[in-house]
């Protein structure tokens, strides 16, 4: 009975594609392990971008560590610092993100959202305060801004360091400015629209290529996307088709190179989500086809343009409100997919999310999550361990081929940057969001505690973190003091500094770099971008 | 509402700067499929919510929010101030459950908290709207 009801179900991976019983190796037959897959530490890195993996370089634990005021920032980075690895992830609230200062109207009539989900982090003085003690040069620092607001913090990040007395050339860390992020999963206000923020992305790639070769500057966020609700090969290919934008920008100017840089924008965030195995197909499917795509359609011959590192943060919309320690077992196979998937560093979230900002015990849980992966249950010893395995390399192949084909229906619909400003790719990510939920609507798709079961009183009673309030007040008295104390002809002068640039096309990093040292704020470089460069209508917004 | 021959009307906003959709996305659809008329406002502030909802007449206004929660109070207070606050106010988000309470204080009628079911929604809304 219960075998003919296993020969009736058909099975799928999460993004649809059908599984058979068992494998077998008819299933590769046409698999060419030079060609397709490599060793570790070989093009197209399909086993991995280092030759010992984690024997050699374990994964970086680089927790998102953001809430409340500077100070609260600053402690609870240092606490993240204490019990795990040297990794900082400096991100602030909604008024860091979309460039305004406090006062700002569009903040000033949402005090009470300062310093939820970050704190405000608006000038050079906070990156002192929140880094104060805290060696530069060994700490890794993930600065990420989005595209229009990375060349200041970058500009905060490098005058600190050179503040401090180190050279560029000796710090290590990653920005962001991704457009998938910032211009479709979660858009900010008021951004300058895409063509422009390229031209800025396009700016800091050049500078940093030449000053900071240990700082990644940019990462192709599929996180924040796949958040939304699509699957997999999407991920992979919007990620892909926003970084040959990105490429082809620079290339255009003419000026580099493709192995003078690939490699500083050679990485990327992505998501871990519940398909185990799919998953970690994924991390091998990514980087062949990032590998495939530097050779052959850019002709790179340098591996390390060839090679794709990943920052993964595991899913936060697997984690769920009911029955929330069950989020812990959910947390730990996702951050297993990510090791078994050969990542560079990890985000493991915590168990309350769905809850609340995390509290300091969820943090800690999520940072031991990862620790007890890589010292307790022996997988760091050998590189790509489910590598030649029949299933694997099918699901890999199989993957590969759907990201390629919806690679080519973004390309077919002009690129990355057409597909967006026509609203065929928020029209896409819509269609996904509301397919998830008639999937575990109809139970297609089963969450356990939520439409399988079920319990009328919660088994775990978990306290909802506070953030604290007064946030705004205490900011904003810190925002004042600073613009007494500041040198406002200093102010003026690099303010006028970045507009030159902004207005005539000259490189845009040292004049921000400038702006920082002179405590210019994020507010500031925000008002004059809006002022100089066109604004974006949100997707959202054209689609009701 | 059957009885007057118009569709309920729902202004759905988010309150904070946030840029996150997929939730308003998926309960705006599942009202207007349940044959609502909805006004998907985006990122709205306090003032602005509450002028759009009486300009527009809507009988529901939807809002998208998470741990903070001033402009709820402001939009509540303004809609007081414009003798508006017949409207059924509903929220939803990552809301702590012990913050239920303090919106329902506040005046929101009922919150919604992730895995929500969308049938219930729709089931409260028609239940409840003041027409």
């Amino acid at each position: 009975m219960e075998k003919d009801k296993a020969k009736e179900q058909s099975f799928f991976t999460a993004s649809g594609i059908p599984l058979k019983g068992i494998y077998t190796q008819e299933d590769i037959a046409d698999l060419n392990p030079e060609r397709d897959l490599g060793t570790a530490g070989t093009p197209p890195f399909t086993r991995g971008v280092y030759p010992g993996m984690y024997r050699t370089m374990p994964w970086r634990i680089r927790q998102l560590t953001a809430y409340g005021s500077v100070e609260d920032q600053r402690d609870r980075i240092r606490y993240a610092l204490k019990h795990g690895d040297p990794a900082i992830t400096m991100t602030g609230d909604f008024a860091t993100s979309a460039l305004y200062d406090l006062d700002d109207p569009a903040i000033a009539s949402r005090k009470s959202d300062v310093g939820l989900v970050g704190a405000p982090i608006l000038s050079l003085r906070d990156w002192e305060v929140i880094l104060e003690g805290i060696p530069l040069d060994k700490v890794y620092i993930g600065a990420l801004g989005p595209p229009q607001g990375q060349p200041i913090y970058f500009g905060c990040y490098f005058a600190l360091a050179q503040n401090n007395g180190i050279s560029l050339d000796r710090i290590a860390g990653t920005g962001f400015q991704d457009m998938c992020t910032c211009y479709l999963a979660a858009p900010f206000p008021e951004q300058i629209v895409p063509s422009k923020a390229l031209r800025l992305i396009g700016d800091t790639i050049e500078y940093c290529v030449k000053n900071t070769p240990h700082v990644t500057t940019g990462s192709f966020s599929g996180y924040n996307i796949r958040e939304c609700g699509i699957s997999a090969y999407q991920e992979i290919a919007v990620m892909l088709a926003c970084a040959t934008t990105y490429i082809d920008e620079v290339l255009s100017r003419g000026r580099l190179k493709v192995d003078d840089f690939a490699y500083s924008i050679a990485g990327g965030h992505m998501s871990c989500d519940r398909d185990f195995f799919e998953e970690i197909a994924k991390f091998r499917v990514m980087r062949r086809m990032w590998a495939r795509l530097l050779r052959d359609r850019y002709k790179a011959q340098d591996p390390k343009s060839m090679r794709f590192r990943i920052h993964v943060q595991t899913s936060g919309a697997s984690l769920t409100l009911h029955q929330p320690m069950n989020n812990v077992v959910r947390v730990a196979y996702q951050v297993l997919a990510a090791a078994l998937g050969g990542v560079q560093s990890m985000n493991s979230d915590c168990y309350d999310e769905a809850i609340s900002v995390p509290s300091e015990e969820a943090a800690l849980l999520a940072i031991r999550t990862q620790q007890v992966a890589q010292h307790e249950i022996g997988i760091t010893s050998v590189a790509d361990p489910l590598g030649g395995s029949y299933y694997i390399e099918k699901l890999t192949n199989d993957l590969e081929e759907k990201a390629l084909d919806y690679l080519k229906q973004i390309e077919d619909r002009g690129g990355f940057l057409a597909a967006l400003e026509s609203g065929w790719l928020p029209m896409e990510f819509t269609k996904a969001m509301l397919e998830e939920e008639k999937k575990a609507k109809a139970g297609q798709k089963k969450i356990v505690g939520v439409n399988c079961f079920q319990m009328d009183v919660e088994p775990f009673k978990i306290k909802a973190f506070n953030t604290g309030s007064g946030v705004w007040e205490k900011e904003m008295a810190r925002l004042e003091a600073l613009r007494k104390e500041r040198d406002s002809r200093k102010v003026a002068q690099a303010l006028g500094e970045l507009r030159r640039a902004a207005e005539t096309g000259q490189n845009i990093m040292e004049p921000s770099i400038e702006a920082a040292r002179s405590y210019v704020t994020l507010g500031e470089v925000g008002r004059l971008w809006r002022e100089i460069f066109p604004i974006m209508k949100e997707p959202i917004a054209s689609l009701w | 509402m059957a009885s007057q021959g118009r569709p309920i009307k729902v202004l759905m906003a988010k309150t904070s700067l946030d840029g996150h959709w997929r939730g308003p996305v998926v309960v705006s659809t599942a009202l207007r499929d349940a044959g609502m008329e909805v006004i998907f406002g985006g990122r709205m502030r306090s003032d602005e919510i509450a002028n759009t909802a009486i300009q527009e007449d809507v009988d529901v206004i939807g809002l998208n929010i998470g741990g903070r929660y001033g402009q709820v109070e402001d939009m509540i207070r303004m809609l007081r101030e414009k003798q508006a606050d017949d409207k059924l106010i509903i929220a939803g988000g990552t809301i702590p459950p012990e913050d239920i309470p303090v919106l329902k204080k506040m005046g929101v009628s009922e919150v919604f908290p992730p895995e929500s079911d969308l049938n219930l929604i729709v089931q409260y809304v028609k239940e409840h709207v003041n027409k």
